[in-house]
């Protein structure tokens, strides 16, 4: 029913139909409520965060002396702020390596056919829906030297003297990480779980006529096929990890985290805010957070860049 | 990668030797699923050891940690529902985060329309703007939204900090929602348009009814991390009757730490949590499909 | 689908309508004021004053319904003045913080800890100056009202001569024990340093470790504060902690800091502290299994629903050291206070309300219900803590907790004496290491530091 057109051959790629009249009537109506929404409330507030970074301010007097890079500049001399450095970068990296690690293992395990599979894959999930503060109390008591669960169990199958202060300021790092992993790998597993129930089952089932083991499969068929997913899901846990705060600040004893615990997140929130000391330094605070980003664009270029190659279409 | 086999070659191995070699990855296979038992294992214990905590005396919760309560202390639960007003944040809570979803995909779902279809100048600048915004840690933020949200007087309101969510949970939704309208096959369209179909009847009686994975994927995403949000809720709302859930947790946690009241802290936690187990027991299909559809294609 | 799309719309402009219209919410307390931001206007005489007051109580702690009974009384008793609470919780601060950066509304009155009130407002002087009103009368008696605090305790907040705190509720710290615990040994209170370290032996001898607690960052320091204090006396470690060239730390007063924290750790303290997690470890104490605990005066009243029923809460002031400038009767005082922000639109209202709150009879309150020490002097003191009252009454002197110096220096505790410090009380460095990496650290805090001095704020 529309004029002058001719038909046209099937577009190989969506972003080529644009030639129906009156389509393009409605971009602006679709595109605007979100794009004001977002530059009033994301946008415009990230430039003034940006702002306050060139900033020293107590967030207390409306106050704000410009000092240019200056926060920039002592972050780098910091200590601090490495150690919280360093700390996320092992969430990012050990932590990244114990969730994707038993994501495989629990994808390879639950693969169709596997009895059971849903409700596994839902009880996985579930620490990812509870509130971070609870988590955090649930893993105090699990991690007690006297009462909690873990020594616990050591002392009931005989091996008392492997029983630990988990949380000993040695060890609280590591505490951590765990239980970081416990509540997140639940998320990608159930990704990379639906990534693999999609391909096609002939290719496994050819692949066993063939004799290959079930690791091989695993190895050449389905890390392949999800190649995709799988990138999703590393950024996604990148910028997760980059940004986590939450559980991290309520873990340990007391208001704050021991320092060696103190992620950039972290930090940033006791020079900011903080509970009892009194330090209230926003420009600078704001500024260990920006890095945040630099370190977020980073990982998402790395990341792609080491994901890439062809797209397989199935 | 061959697919196609000469499967006479196959034949020939003895099943023994077969067996022998695919002891290994057998043994991994077990071992990994005794990794699977464990870690279901410790998962259930540990959230029916919440629930069950929630029942006890402050004094059992400390000398017998692991064991059943000798009675039930419902009165945990009524005094964290009356005393600390968790009815009136459950409703704050559900209220704003339901209207936060909504008004998110009723935003996004247009815009990642456009985006993920539409060729024009900036397309692509505008979609990478967006889903740049999920790389900012929204800790920065928190002053300057204070201000700007006390310019429009909508501070300490309820309406507010559902825009408030609703920008904040842009970036995601429009990244998952481009990602999947752009799975979507064109020829519908075309067949639609053919039939006289307006652009924007196009967009609702055909995309938008394909799209429905999609947008309940984006729909239970954004309530799950709305739900238990506290910080943007914390600088913003300061009458208690405004509060929500995740806040009056967090303000259980802080009275709890001054009364010692761990049973009580318990009992708000599962009050919290009770909503999403229930969404997730009847719906945990759903929402693993919806979660997972959006991430693959 | 139709109609779902009609339900979900339904319930969108309801709930619009819901939220936009109540402003207050459903209100089932009835201290509860929901706030109101159109006043009817009042052709009566007396104006109708507002006033919000931002606390730092939670709901349902004991005293913020001894905060909220005051509010109500002093409602009834000035009909003309309607005062807003929000129970804010112990993030007050922050609060306040953000609603004077943004521009929201300030409260009139706020309170909190004497420590965070003079970093976040007495220095920066955004709080009213109240020496006329200590000059004039108490509520409803005929005395000045500066007379009746405990004395000492005015003094301790004020800026240049002047004075911005209102103090209501005192808290100290001390060592807590069981009295049945020691009557069974057979031991006394320690009053020094080596009749402390025997009756660290006795208790362990008995079975429990002599010391517990809580890995807590913020509690160790208590360690070395009050060591500190009894070696260096009063100031001193304020004094180290500004100073920039990092010298104070090479004074031996210092290094004996060091050594008698690795005494407590090694002949006193439980071993399975470092992984105690708050509150196991003052759990564990209430249940008698530890002997010591180091700790504020709140930690009867925390402890108490857990304590064993026959648990008689004693405490005895941290030990004099032989050869210490520090007395046993310098005794800590930690003050809870009002202060007026000084862009109070109803500054005479607040400072009337303020002295409302510190008549005797809700002071007593804060004693039977919050089970605290009250500001006022001459007043009882909770059972759990009666040896409190001992303490203040033979007093010498008095000092701020940690000797002041989270409060002034606050980045500098928080980033480099708490991490060393939680590290030498548990094991992980030397005492010659503590002290070698404390003064290198806090001479590179100095350099790095913008102007040399403390933070700009």
């Amino acid at each position: 029913m529309v004029e002058g057109e001719e038909p046209l051959p099937p577009p190989h790629n969506n972003r080529e139909v644009n030639v129906r009249k009156g389509r393009n009537k409605l971009i602006i109506p679709f595109l605007l409520p979100a794009a004001i929404i977002y530059l009033v409330i994301f946008v415009y507030p990230t430039i003034q965060a940006l702002f306050v970074t060139l900033n020293d301010w107590s967030g207390f007097t409306p106050n704000m002396s410009y000092v240019g890079l200056r926060n920039f500049q002592e972050l780098l001399k910091d200590p601090k702020y490495w150690i919280s450095v360093r700390n996320t970068l092992g969430i990012l990296f050990l932590g990244g390596i114990g969730i994707f690690g038993f994501s495989f293992l629990f994808t390879g395990t639950l693969t169709s056919g596997f009895r059971g599979k849903r409700i596994f894959r839902a009880i996985i999930f579930f620490p990812y829906l509870v509130a971070p503060i609870a988590l955090a109390t649930l893993w105090s008591f699990i991690y007690n030297p006297r009462f909690g669960l873990l020594n616990g169990v050591l002392r009931a199958v005989g091996l008392e003297n492997l029983t630990q202060q988990w949380m000993a300021p040695d060890r609280l790092y590591p505490a951590l990480l765990v239980a970081i992993v416990w509540i997140s790998t639940g998320f990608y597993t159930v990704i990379l779980l639906a990534g693999t129930d999609k391909i096609p089952q002939e290719f496994f089932d050819a692949a066993k006529v063939e004799g290959a083991s079930r690791f091989q499969m695993f190895w050449r068929i389905t890390i392949p096929m999800i190649w995709d997913v799988l990138t999703i899901c590393l950024v996604f846990w990148g910028i997760e990890a980059l940004k986590m705060f939450e559980f991290i600040y309520a873990f340990g004893s007391g208001d704050q985290p021991k320092i060696q615990i103190w992620t950039v997140g972290v930090y940033m929130y006791i020079l900011s805010f903080g509970k009892r000391a009194t330090i209230f330094r926003m420009g600078y605070g704001t500024a260990v957070a920006a890095t945040i980003l630099i370190f977020v664009i980073l990982f998402v270029l790395l990341t792609r860049r080491i994901m890439r190659r062809e797209v397989i279409e199935y | 990668m061959a697919v196609i086999q000469n499967s006479k070659i196959r034949s020939r191995e003895s099943i023994l030797l077969r067996g022998i070699k695919e002891l290994p990855s057998n043994f991994v296979y077990f071992g990994s699923q005794l990794v699977l038992y464990c870690w279901v294992g410790f998962t259930i214990f540990s959230f029916i050891w919440i629930i069950v905590a929630s029942f006890k005396t402050n004094r059992e919760l400390f000398s017998q940690v692991w064991q059943l309560p000798s009675s039930l202390q419902f009165g945990n639960y009524i005094k964290a529902w009356s005393v600390v007003h968790m009815g009136t944040y459950f409703l704050n809570s559900v209220v704003i985060v339901s209207m936060a979803v909504l008004l998110i995909l009723t935003i996004a779902a247009p815009a990642a329309y456009i985006l993920s279809r539409f060729k024009f100048r900036g397309n692509e600048a505008i979609t990478n703007l967006f889903i740049a915004g999920m790389g900012i840690p929204y800790q920065v933020l928190l002053v300057p939204l204070f201000m700007l949200f006390k310019q429009f007087s909508l501070l300490d309101n309820r309406l507010g900090l559902v825009l408030a969510y609703t920008g904040l949970s842009l970036p995601f939704s429009i990244f998952l929602l481009t990602g999947f309208f752009r799975t979507l096959p064109t020829e519908l369209e075309e067949a639609a348009a053919i039939d006289g179909c307006s652009e924007f009847g196009i967009f609702r009686k055909v995309m938008l009814p394909l799209a429905s994975p999609g947008l309940v994927s984006a729909a239970i995403f954004n309530f799950i991390s709305l739900w238990n949000e506290y910080l943007l809720a914390l600088v913003m709302i300061t009458t208690d009757g405004k509060r929500t859930l995740s806040l009056g947790l967090y303000a259980l946690q802080g009275a709890m730490q001054y009364t010692s009241d761990w049973v009580g802290l318990f009992a708000g936690v599962v009050i919290i949590l009770l909503p999403t187990l229930l969404i997730y027991i009847i719906m945990s299909e759903r929402v693993l499909e919806g979660i997972t559809f959006g991430a693959v294609k | 689908m139709k109609t779902l799309w009609k339900c979900i719309w339904t319930l969108v402009i309801s709930g619009a309508l819901l939220l936009s219209g109540c402003g207050g919410g459903t209100q089932a307390v009835q201290t509860e004021q929901p706030v109101q931001t159109e006043q009817p206007v009042q052709t009566a005489a007396p104006e109708q004053i507002e006033l919000q007051y931002w606390a730092l109580w939670n709901q349902g702690e004991a005293q913020q319904e001894v905060a909220a009974q005051i509010i109500e009384d002093y409602m009834a008793e000035h009909p003309n003045v309607k005062i807003n609470v929000t129970w804010a919780g112990r993030d007050v601060l922050t609060k306040v913080r953000s609603a004077i950066a943004g521009g929201g509304t300030i409260p009139d009155i706020t309170d909190q800890a004497a420590d965070e009130l003079w970093g976040a407002f007495i220095k920066d002087g955004i709080v009213l100056q109240l020496d006329d009103a200590l000059q004039g009368k108490a509520y409803g008696e005929d005395t000045t009202w500066a007379d009746i605090f405990l004395p000492g305790t005015l003094q301790q907040y004020q800026y240049e001569g002047k004075t911005y705190l209102i103090p209501y509720e005192v808290i100290t710290s001390a060592f807590w024990y069981n009295g049945n615990l020691f009557k069974k040994l057979s031991v006394e209170p320690a009053k020094t340093w080596s009749e402390l370290m025997n009756l660290c032996d006795t208790i362990n001898a008995s079975g429990i470790p002599a010391i517990g607690g809580d890995n807590d960052t913020w509690a160790n320091a208590y360690y070395f504060y009050w060591l500190s204090q009894r070696i260096n006396g009063s100031g001193a470690f304020f004094n180290a902690a500004g100073d920039t060239s990092g010298a104070s730390w090479d004074s031996p007063g210092f290094m004996e800091v060091a050594q008698k924290t690795e005494e407590i750790r090694t002949r006193c303290l439980d071993p399975n502290f470092p992984g105690n997690v708050w509150p196991a470890g003052q759990t564990d104490w209430s249940m008698n299994k530890s002997g010591l605990l180091l700790l504020g005066s709140w930690l009867p009243n925390e402890v108490r629903s857990t304590a064993d029923p026959d648990f008689e809460f004693r405490g005895m002031p941290f030990p004099e050291i032989e050869g210490g400038k520090g007395k046993i009767t310098d005794v800590e005082s930690y003050l809870i206070g009002y202060v007026i922000l000084k862009d109070s639109a109803h500054p005479q209202e607040a400072i009337d309300f303020i002295k409302f709150a510190l008549q005797e009879k809700y002071q007593m309150e804060i004693v039977n219900k919050g089970q605290n020490m009250a500001a006022r002097k001459g007043l009882e003191v909770p059972e759990v803590i009666s040896d409190v009252k001992g303490m203040f009454d033979t007093a010498t002197s008095l000092h701020k907790p940690y000797d002041g110096v989270q409060a002034e220096y606050g980045e500098w505790w928080i980033t480099i004496l708490n991490p060393l410090y939680d590290q030498l009380l548990t094991g992980g460095l030397t005492p010659e290491k503590f002290i070698q990496n404390l003064k290198e650290q806090s001479i590179n805090y100095w350099v790095n530091k913008p102007t040399g001095e403390a933070p700009l704020r």
